[in-house]
């Protein structure tokens, strides 16, 4: 019953305070989530890098051999300790043609156990003519899967010497865990930057020797990388390696030596056979000069034979064409007549046709008038027969009538005494008679004019018929014409016909002509073939007798150099040196693998200061609420204590009150933090890392549980401390108020002219401020704490972001440095160095010594680089030496040793003090140091040549050009580089550019971790200020009611609280400044790795964005405290005190 | 309106869910300017209610509160902050001073906000502690510290005085010198006073005496002649 009184009053407790539960819930969550996710992140980084190293099998080390490594090699490696598996495989550094340029692949053969390859899209190569391109060199470049790649020899060597062919097929792309980020190396070819490489099949290499050895070491996969661990098993393995490189370079220089020995003893005799070959070779020149010359003469014979055969046959061609012509004349000829005929012909057709034409009409005029007219004429003429029938009729009568007349006049006369009646009768009969005869004579005119009508139409009748027949003629006279003319017709078809035959005899005889022609052609052709073959021959022949005496010359030639080069190669042999070993681990062998690993160091010394100030401020502030609590409930602990509860029972509402809150958020922060910040921060170095695909975050129990139990802890000891002063306390005392907190004079009020200008708030607000020093340290502590913070993520971004542009803008300023091989320069100086003074667009070169070397001093030993430049160098084009706290510039003239500020730092030096380089051969020296100057990148030792001759006895060998072109001719500057690494002794290029984009771009993302923890600073920041004003304000609720009632308005109210607020809050941002300069400091040391130097100061506008965020934080926190204050019941002013 | 304070029908209702609680039912009373008004009745009978109310501290849910001609039942709560500035004093009965501010300092503090102030110093020589005005509250006895709650509500030179159990925690002897530096002020200054308190034995010394009972005013007794405080035992 009562427990369960009690647990209501629990629950009852956390909802009415939830504002204070999730308050501390959340500090806790933040502290715990930031602690342990930093923490967390550079294992993760590790792991994650592992995971992706193991997966891909990448090698642990890798043995370069300068002649080459054998099978034996690789035996040998295998057989050693700890090594558990070795394979050599083979790579090569070739350039390929990319738009105007050239650049650098690496190609290497694909090996199954070693260095696995991540293929992006298509697939591995498997014949000797493809390969698999980098992915990211495919891209820029805009190649597609299928595209042929050439490549070119970079180092004067035949590029089929070592490979099968020098085209490849793009079968595929991807990555290599070899190149986790965007560099590839460096090369001695080219530019000396390699660009991209290439995987190809085994068979594409045609070398006798393997290139390199891969190595992987037993145990390694097992051990994480860029743990102690894991850089032990790879050390022990290396330190083997090293043991047993000079018996393997002498067994292979004895090898080499044996095979050249016995090439040499081949070529020896190679020489005698050839000598005899050329002796030989002697005798048949001569043997072919003679019996060339008798086929010659043959030919020739021959030739002209031909020739006049030739001849002959072109006489009868020509007879026959002349003929063939004069026929054709006279067929022409013809043919124009006949063509005369045939248009004789034509008109006479014409002519004929015409004039049928009018006939015809004519014919048919008279054939149609025809029967009309002979009708007529009938008619007429039956009409005219009538006629005369009658007349002749009446003539006839008449003529009876008169003879009858003519008998009675005869009878009457004839009687001579005619009777009267005879008289008068004869009378009668006389005038009878006349009349008859005139009528008879009428008749007979009439008949004569029907005879006359007779005759006449007769006539025309004739005329009319004669027409007719004129007609009838006509015809006949056109039907012979017709007859003439197809006579004609026929006469000119024939003539035609005649005259095609003749055509065809022509032309037929005409091709026979031709045929003879192009026999007679193809004779000529012969027959000059034949003479060009003939003097072909003989000037082939002549070539061939001069070049096989060349030849033999040449032969003599080669025979004698031959024996020369034996005789060198003998010489060289025997000064032959033991090959060299490169033995490589990863930090060497894959580009930026140190980086990365630096990198996670870098996040994991941020994550040992950073958190776990965070993390005080976060368990700080939890605990003073938890102990604000407790005091707070002062009475009910008395009342609970009054009515007979334990001690136990009591104080454990405090006790799981603090550890709900806290162990929740601890929690919630260990699964949020360690998964969120290292992806974050993971996420952000991918961007640098591009094939560095895994990401492996397991939890981290042992930071998790670490950040658990010190804030669980901190606060739960907190509260039971709290409890238990209360508890101690007697029943009666905790129910009366607490005494009261004895008012004091400020030392502000020990100066009374400045304690007057306060009015009364400001005086409250600056007593109340001093005399509660718990909560005025708490607040500043929490602002500061959070301000600090912020300032150290302003801070490292500034540190950060200035070193590449102050170390290669403001201390070494040369574009780029060349570094040749210590002895093989010598060779090449005075070329090179006439070339570089033939260049106008540079502005300065100068020669330098630059060695690695050991330096001790207090600190212990140091490796750096001893940069010594030729005596009349101007140093200053390149460098300029100067004090990074004041404003002293030195110069290698006056003071003759200079050391960079970091490793002056690590080696403990000053100014005055005295360091020994350490050198085995020419015994170690003492250098005084003169100055030390900033630097940031690496560590030097700048020495004259003074200086240098000194301790030395000699002027130093250069080994390094250092060269800067005129602004604006940065092309210039790997034109330059290229043609300096052209030289044999060249080893390679650095570009100051290049390195400083490398740079730029590993810092950069650090950038991005410094935005984590400003913005989880900022986070902490705001919580801490609620959580505070919360507790002032459930402090102070009846001063402020009190106020209230006094008649001040809300304002004025909020205002007084603000005052306090401000205050803290400024001093709170004064200490952070403090508080983060100091951390930044120490932040910043522990982050650098030893081979850098960040920058040691926070811009002032850092310090003005601390603090306005901070003052943001304050003001958006006092906004919500007015709503707060306003809600404030005046009624409380009357409650007792509590 | 010629009464200096006077409550009208006013009614204070809680509402707790569906229950209506009447913290004051219907009071009706006056007080006459300068009175000396006396408060009493049981726990529960409404006297904080109408403390409340009469300092603008809480608003009546219906009535009139007329205060020297004003109906301050009207007033937004700006006006109530103005009334409780200008017009009211108020002594609570635990004092309620401002830990980190002396004597003086405190009665100053409500000084800096009203418009026509006393003198700080005379008004705390008044209430008979001009000798420890540079001391802080938790260096003076109880009775010193009302007096200087009492001096800081009269430095306002307010219209009305309100006093909230000012012996409640105060031993008898002390008490009673407050009870008389109350009446003093009220007699020599002309100051209206309402006191409220639990013990009817003081109700003698009043002008008026106003019982209340649940909620309501039980009785009004107008005190002819009121006795001097040194008279009144209980």
């Amino acid at each position: 019953m009562k427990k369960n009184v009690l647990r209501k009053d629990f629950f009852m407790e956390i909802r009415k305070t939830a504002g204070r539960f999730i308050s501390i819930f959340f500090i806790v969550l933040l502290g715990v989530a930031f602690y342990s996710g930093i923490r967390a992140t550079e294992p993760d980084m590790r792991l994650s890098g592992d995971a992706f190293f193991d997966r891909m099998n990448l090698m642990d080390i890798k043995v370069i051999g300068t002649l080459g490594l054998t099978d034996d090699d690789v035996k040998a490696i295998e057989k050693l300790d700890g090594v558990e598996k070795a394979a050599g495989t083979y790579s090569k550094d070739v350039l390929c043609p990319v738009e105007n340029t050239e650049k650098v692949v690496h190609m290497l053969a694909y090996q199954e156990e070693f260095n696995e390859v991540e293929v992006s899209e298509g697939r591995l190569p498997e014949k000797e003519n493809e390969c698999l391109l980098d992915e990211d060199f495919f891209k820029k470049y805009g190649y597609e899967i299928g595209d042929e790649i050439t490549f070119r020899s970079g180092d004067g060597e035949d590029l089929t010497d070592t490979l099968v062919t020098d085209t490849y097929k793009i079968v595929g792309i991807g990555s290599s865990p070899l190149y986790i980020a965007l560099s590839r190396g460096t090369s001695q070819i080219g530019n000396g930057e390699v660009n991209a490489f290439a995987i190809v099949d085994d068979s594409a290499f045609q070398m006798d020797v393997y290139t390199e050895i891969n190595i992987a070491v037993s145990g390694a996969k097992d051990a994480i990388v860029f743990t102690e661990e894991y850089e032990t098993l790879i050390d022990d393995v290396i330190a083997e390696l090293e043991e047993i490189e000079e018996e393997r370079g002498i067994i292979r220089r004895n090898d080499i030596l044996a095979e050249a020995e016995d090439e040499l003893a081949k070529a020896e005799e190679t020489v005698l056979e050839e000598e005899g070959k050329l002796d030989d070779a002697k005798e048949e020149l001569k043997a072919a000069k003679s019996s060339t010359a008798k086929q010659l003469v043959e030919s020739q014979k021959k030739l002209i034979q031909g020739e006049k055969e030739l001849k002959a046959a072109q006489q009868k061609i020509d007879d026959g064409e002349r003929q063939l012509d004069a026929a054709k004349e006279q067929l022409i000829g013809k043919e124009a007549e006949l063509e005369a005929g045939k248009a004789e012909y034509k008109a006479g057709v014409a002519e004929l046709e015409e004039k049928e034409e009018q006939f015809e009409r004519m014919e048919k005029v008279y054939q149609a008038s025809y029967d009309i007219v002979m009708e007529q004429f009938t008619a007429s003429e039956e009409r005219f027969a009538e006629l005369k029938n009658r007349l002749l009729e009446q003539q006839a009568e008449q003529q009876t009538q008169l003879e009858e007349i003519q008998v009675q006049i005869d009878e009457l006369e004839g009687k001579s005494e005619l009777t009267e009646v005879e008289a008068v009768l004869l009378e009668a009969l006389r005038t009878e008679k006349s009349a008859l005869e005139t009528n008879l004579e009428i008749t007979k005119e009439s008949l004569a004019g029907v005879e006359k009508g007779e005759a006449a139409l007769l006539e025309v009748k004739e005329k009319f018929l004669a027409a007719g027949e004129e007609i009838a003629d006509g015809r006949a006279q056109i039907d012979a014409a017709w007859q003439q003319l197809n006579d004609a017709k026929a006469q000119i078809d024939a003539g035609e016909k005649q005259i095609e035959e003749a055509w065809g005899t022509i032309s037929a005889e005409e091709k026979k002509l031709l045929e003879g022609k192009a026999q007679l052609r193809d004779g000529q052709d012969e027959l000059r073939e034949g003479h060009l073959e003939y003097e072909s021959g003989a000037v082939t022949a002549l070539q061939e007798f001069i070049s096989g005496e060349e030849q033999i010359a040449e032969g003599e030639a080669q025979i004698i150099s031959a024996k020369q080069d034996i005789a060198d190669a003998k010489a060289e042999l025997a000064k032959f040196e033991n090959p060299k070993w490169y033995i490589q681990d990863r930090v060497e062998a894959v580009s930026e693998y140190e980086g990365y690993g630096d990198n996670a160091e870098r996040i994991g010394a941020i994550g040992k200061v950073f958190p776990v100030l965070f993390f005080l401020v976060a368990a700080l502030i939890s605990l003073t609420s938890m102990t604000r609590m407790v005091e707070e409930q002062r009475v009910q602990i008395g009342t609970l204590k009054a009515l007979g509860y334990e001690k136990g029972v009591i104080a454990k509402k405090y006790i799981f009150y603090a550890l709900l809150a806290t162990l929740g958020g601890s929690i919630s922060g260990v699964l949020i933090g360690e998964k969120l910040i290292p992806v974050i921060i993971v996420v952000a170095y991918k961007i640098l890392y591009i094939h560095l695909p895994d990401v492996v975050l397991p939890y981290n129990l042992y930071h998790g549980v670490i950040a658990t139990v010190i804030a669980v802890g901190c606060v739960l000891a907190a509260t039971v401390f709290a409890c238990y002063k209360e508890l101690l306390a007697q029943p009666a005392q905790l129910m009366r108020p607490p005494a009261p907190k004895i008012g004091k004079k400020t030392f502000l009020e020990r100066i009374p002219w400045l304690w007057k200008r306060f009015n009364f708030t400001w005086k409250s607000s600056i007593r109340n401020l001093l005399r509660y020093k718990k909560r005025f340290f708490m607040t500043v502590f929490g602002i500061s704490g959070s301000m600090g913070l912020m300032l150290v993520g302003f801070g490292l971004k500034d540190s950060i972001y200035d070193i590449g542009t102050i170390q290669y803008e403001e201390i070494q300023f040369y574009d780029a440095a060349v570094f040749a091989d210590d002895s093989g320069y010598k060779e090449d100086q005075s070329e090179i160095l006439s070339y570089m003074k033939e260049q106008n667009d540079l502005e300065a070169f100068m020669q330098c010594r630059m060695q690695k070397i050991d330096v001790r001093a207090d600190g212990g030993v140091q490796s750096l680089y001893l940069v010594v430049p030729e005596g009349d160098a101007e140093v200053g084009e390149f460098f300029d030496f100067h004090s990074r706290t004041t404003d002293d510039v030195y110069s290698l003239e006056d003071d003759q040793a200079i050391l960079t500020e970091k490793v002056a730092s690590l080696l403990n030096v000053d100014v005055g003090d005295t360091v020994l380089i350490q050198d085995e051969e020419k015994g170690d020296k003492e250098v005084e140091i003169q100055a030390i100057c900033e630097n940031y990148m690496g560590h030097y030792l700048y020495m004259s040549e003074e200086l240098y001759e000194e301790l030395y006895g000699a002027i130093p060998r250069y080994n390094c050009i250092m060269y800067r072109v005129q602004s604006g001719q940065e092309k210039k500057i790997s034109v330059i580089g290229e043609k300096l690494l052209s030289y044999d002794s060249v080893l390679n290029v650095t570009y100051t550019d290049a390195t400083k984009e490398t740079l730029d771009g590993m810092l950069g993302t650090l950038n991005l971790v410094t935005i984590v923890l400003i913005v989880s600073a900022g986070m902490l920041a705001f919580v801490v200020l609620y959580n505070l004003n919360t507790i002032n304000i459930a402090e102070r609720k009846r001063e402020l009611a009190t106020l209230k009632v006094l008649g001040f308005y809300d304002g004025e109210v909020s205002s007084y609280v603000y005052r306090e607020n401000i205050i803290l809050t400024f001093i709170g941002i004064l200490f952070g400044f403090i508080i983060g300069n100091l951390l930044h400091r120490f932040i910043i040391v522990t982050v650098e790795v030893n081979a850098a130097m960040f920058g040691r100061v926070i811009h002032p506008r850092s310090y003005v964005y601390g603090a306005l965020w901070t003052i943001a934080f304050s003001m958006l926190i006092n906004w919500i405290m007015h709503f707060k204050l306003k809600k404030i019941d005046m009624v409380e002013s009357l409650k007792s005190v509590e | 309106m010629s009464e200096f304070v006077e409550l009208k029908d006013v009614r204070k209702i809680y509402k707790m869910g569906e229950v209506e609680i009447a913290a004051a039912a219907g009071i009706d009373f006056f007080i006459k300017k300068g009175e000396f008004a006396v408060v009493v009745g049981p726990s529960g009978a409404g006297k904080t209610t109408v403390l409340n109310i009469l300092g603008g501290m809480d608003v009546a849910t219906s009535g009139e509160v007329w205060i020297d001609g004003n109906n301050i039942t009207k007033y937004t709560p700006k006006q109530l902050t103005a009334y409780r500035r200008d017009d009211i004093g108020f002594v609570f009965q635990f004092y309620n001073l401002v830990p980190n501010l002396t004597a003086l300092e405190n009665v100053e503090l409500a000084l800096q906000i009203c418009k026509e102030p006393l003198d700080a110093e005379s008004v705390l020589a008044d209430v008979g502690l001009k000798e420890r005005k540079a001391n802080f509250p938790a260096q003076l006895s109880g009775g010193e510290q009302q007096r200087v709650s009492i001096a800081r509500a009269l430095a306002k030179n307010p219209k009305l005085l309100l006093c909230d159990e000012p012996t409640g925690a105060l031993d008898y002897n002390t008490g009673k010198a407050i009870l008389k530096l109350l009446q003093d002020t009220c007699r020599e200054k002309g100051m209206t006073v309402i006191l409220i308190t639990h013990n009817s034995a003081i109700t003698p010394m009043a002008d008026r005496v106003i019982k209340m009972k649940n909620g309501r005013v039980d009785e009004i007794i107008e005190n002819e002649a009121p006795v001097p405080v040194e008279t009144i035992e209980w």
